[in-house]
């Protein structure tokens, strides 16, 4: 059937990139071919030994959670202003929050670096926060605001008339269940942060260098399959989250909802 | 429980342009059961939440047991309250749910788990301490919201549509079920419905609304036989509107229209003469439909009362002037 | 709710943005004017600059085309699937979506290379090596594959909305399975092609890690060019400029969509 013919060859060209990247991590030449003259454990060992890659990943692990946790600190009271507000200009609020979505990074990036320079600040672990806060805090806002939207509005009264104020509502009824909303959120935002390069490389130093930004930096300096061996380990780390994302919320729920323009 | 007085005066509520609550007062003695009914829009579940204080009111007082609510959060008020959708906790078992107000008032855990038995009982609802609300049916549901807003002892409880998610059969056996544990917990209730069949079967009074207003408030039999306006007539039960009959508007009640052959005397009854053109079995009861000139007169009488008659048989529909109900235009 | 309450709530959330976001980009475009339009006339005066923002408007074009050709199958076989073939389609398509654009382009480096899978198959058929890193087939190839999810995404998110009960009334009336995707449905999920095209052509016109890695330096494009400005020329009121150069062709993009989807709303 045209179907699965059709599904075969998508299937091919979405995977031989992983694919190749995966069987090279693992070659035992010391140049990048395809396919590898034969195997070992050599580059990942390495790789993993080697500062110039782990001190990178560990910023980068850093800077995503940093940057979950702004945007989950600013985008949960938001997503309760925007679903229960009943405010005039509420829509326009929401695409304004959700506008970093529709910008390239780029333009971000030399902006930040620009205006950060201006005040002095320049390059550094809080320009590359900010900048990532600023492009992660429309997927928090999303996942959060759709479950405070399917959320009964009735529940929080019903807290109210039994004695809670409204502090308690939030803390006793409102924040459990956003719950599964956040932590999505959260990790939707680690890894959009962990992968994000045009920001990172602009306001990267050399001591807050990000992951991505390192892999640039040897595919440039030194192309050799060490550039494999850490992207396969990233990979890894980064399926072992979606995995995580799958069982805890179900990526159907987060992928097909509609975008807004 | 001789607590439980409610008192509302002058109430008002404004949305933009619209008075939805206009002037209403209204005294609830303690222990009574009021529904309040209308159709949607009338302002019933705004008064009842200006009650609640999820709203608050424009303007006009609200008492309860001489303390003044007006001005203090819902919190604070010590109501009970069941919503149309129930509002159970998702994330707590039943027993967490029962017990959240108790919680909030900082009750101690063994006497608060005492009290939560106590209530799931009341409803009986033992033995479902540990499950989720999903695991739970609409009607156990309801009977779980009615145990959280009863086990803090509340002096007045309030009702917002609570049946209307039921369905039929279970809503009728929900009703008696009510209105038992009312009588027998002795709770000052306000029941709010736009089912009229329903306010009159549980409530000691009916207070019908129309527009913001209580038009009429009186014990059910009162509110249908001796309806104060022609909307309440109207809105209450069927009616047969008689227009050019008599001065101002007249109707009369189905059941009080009586079919008899054109030329039988009336001895002073009203009768319009007519053909019959429908019949419809309604179970215990026949609705004959008369077509006089430009007007539909409905008749209801017993099936069981003999045969019924021919459609499309000549008859005069007659009825006494003193089951006429009349109002000045 | 109050509206001091609405106001306290959203509060961070907007001065964040507007001291993170609306700020750099305001004081970047008052920095590029400051001497006046003189850089911006430097820009569309030299016919250098004009080829490169030509070329990644015409590199866009064909990325979009491209990924609608390919991910429309995907979208609708995606929008029909249920339970685990479902989420099998949707990780397939997703997973690389999350694996870095500077690991996935490195795939494509290894795949179209020298010593790459391409010519190791050509290699097997007898055929002469192909050197095709530095071409701009590689560079779209890697750019489809990188940006085509959106576009399946958007179609999918449409095409799940419309009504299974159309195809029905479709067929009930006589039209064959072909005729009822023409007719029917490509109509219908014209708004998500619409959607999901403006967005991979905003993405691309954006995107220079991949030319970067793909096309080395014979292949220019005007974000390659910001960036280059920046870190090797130091010029950072020029690249700046450029940006706001970039940042107006996006924004025109989107106004278009804003446009076209009105005029295609049911």
């Amino acid at each position: 059937m045209i179907r699965s013919a059709y599904l075969v060859v998508a299937g091919l060209f979405i995977l031989t990139p992983l694919v190749v990247v995966g069987v090279v991590a693992f070659t035992s030449a010391s140049f990048v071919s395809f396919p590898t003259p034969g195997f070992s454990l050599r580059w990942i060992t390495k790789v993993l030994a080697d500062p110039a890659f782990m001190r990178p990943l560990a910023n980068s692990v850093l800077l995503g959670l940093a940057a979950a946790l702004s945007a989950a600190l600013l985008a949960v009271p938001a997503a309760l202003a925007l679903a229960r507000g009943g405010f005039r200009g509420a829509a326009e609020i929401e695409s304004f929050l959700l506008s970093p979505l529709s910008l390239p990074a780029l333009i971000l990036s030399i902006a930040l670096l620009f205006y950060l320079s201006r005040l002095g600040m320049g390059a550094g672990f809080i320009g590359l926060l900010v900048g990532h806060t600023v492009i992660v805090l429309p997927y928090m806002l999303r996942t959060v605001l759709a479950v405070a939207r399917g959320a009964d509005p009735a529940l929080e009264e019903a807290a109210f008339v039994l004695g809670a104020d409204p502090w308690r509502s939030f803390l006793h009824v409102t924040l459990p269940i956003l719950r599964p909303g956040i932590v999505a959120g959260a990790l939707f935002s680690f890894l959009v942060s962990f992968d994000e390069v045009a920001v990172a490389l602009l306001l990267s130093t050399v001591s807050t260098m990000t992951l991505p930004v390192a892999i640039l930096n040897h595919v440039a300096n030194n192309y050799d399959p060490a550039i494999a061996a850490i992207s396969l380990i990233k990979i890894v780390l980064v399926v072992a989250v979606l995995v995580a994302l799958e069982l805890g919320f179900g990526l159907d729920r987060l992928m097909l909802s509609r975008r807004r323009p | 429980m001789t607590r439980g007085r409610l008192e509302v005066r002058g109430l008002r509520k404004r949305y933009g342009a619209q008075t939805v609550v206009d002037g209403v007062d209204l005294d609830v003695a303690a222990g009574s059961f009021v529904a309040l009914l209308g159709p949607s829009g009338c302002g019933k579940t705004t008064l009842l939440r200006c009650i609640a204080g999820l709203v608050a009111a424009d303007a006009g007082a609200i008492r309860i047991d001489d303390r003044d609510m007006v001005g203090l959060p819902p919190w604070r008020r010590s109501l009970g309250m069941v919503f149309q959708s129930y509002a159970l906790f998702p994330h707590m078992s039943v027993a967490a749910n029962v017990g959240f107000g108790l919680r909030m008032q900082g009750v101690s855990r063994g006497d608060a788990a005492e009290r939560i038995a106590r209530a799931l009982q009341m409803v009986r609802m033992e033995g479902f301490d540990g499950r989720r609300p999903a695991q739970l049916s609409g009607g156990q549901q309801q009977r779980v919201a009615l145990a959280r807003a009863l086990v803090t002892a509340p002096p007045v409880l309030l009702l917002d549509e609570p049946l209307s998610a039921l369905d039929a059969k279970l809503r009728l056996a929900m009703r008696s079920e009510l209105r038992e544990l009312q009588r027998g917990l002795g709770i000052t209730t306000l029941f709010v419905t736009h089912d009229q069949d329903e306010a009159m079967a549980v409530a000691d009074q009916v207070a019908v609304m129309d527009h913001g207003r209580i038009v009429q408030i009186a014990g059910p039999e009162t509110v249908y036989r001796r309806p104060a306006t022609p909307f309440v007539a109207e809105f209450i039960g069927r009616i047969n509107r008689l227009d050019g009959l008599a001065d101002g508007l007249a109707m009369v009640r189905p059941e009080h229209v009586r079919l008899c052959p054109p030329g039988d005397s009336l001895d002073g009854d009203m009768g319009v003469e007519g053909r019959i053109v429908d019949i419809v079995f309604a179970g215990d009861r026949l609705e004959i439909h008369v077509e006089a000139g430009d007007r539909r007169i409905l008749c209801m009488r017993s099936a069981t009362a003999g045969p019924p008659p021919a459609i499309g048989s000549a008859v005069r529909a007659a009825w006494s002037r003193s089951d006429m109900l009349t109002y000045r235009t | 709710m109050r509206r001091s309450t609405v106001a306290l709530l959203l509060a961070p959330a907007i001065l964040f943005l507007l001291f993170g976001f609306v700020a750099p980009i305001a004081v970047g475009l008052g920095e590029s004017l400051r001497a006046g339009l003189g850089l911006y006339g430097k820009i569309f005066g030299d016919a250098y600059y004009l080829e490169v923002i030509v070329s990644t408007l015409a590199l866009s074009a064909v990325v979009t085309l491209l990924s609608l050709l390919i991910g429309y199958p995907y979208a609708l076989i995606l929008a029909r699937a249920r339970g685990w073939k479902k989420a099998a389609l949707l990780l397939l398509l997703v997973a690389p979506l999350l694996v870095n654009v500077v690991v996935r382009s490195f795939g494509w480096m290894v795949v179209f290379g020298r010593s790459g899978l391409i010519n190791a198959v050509l290699a097997v058929l007898g055929l002469p090596a192909l050197d095709m890193l530095n071409s701009w087939i590689a560079i779209v190839v890697a750019l489809v594959h990188v940006l085509m999810p959106f576009m399946v995404l958007s179609i999918a998110a449409t095409l799940e909305t419309l009504d299974p009960a159309l195809e029905e009334a479709a067929a009930t009336l006589g039209a064959r399975p072909i005729r009822s995707f023409l007719h029917v449905i490509a109509p219908l999920s014209l708004h998500g092609a619409v959607t999901g095209s403006i967005l991979v052509f905003a993405l691309c016109m954006g995107s220079f890690v991949t030319v970067m890695m793909m096309g080395g330096n014979s292949t220019m494009v005007l974000p390659l060019l910001i960036y280059q400005q920046l870190s090797v020329a130091g010029d950072q009121a020029f690249a700046v400029a450029l940006g706001m150069v970039l940042l107006a062709t996006v924004l025109a993009v989107f106004w278009l969509q804003g446009r076209l989807v009105r005029r295609l709303r049911p």
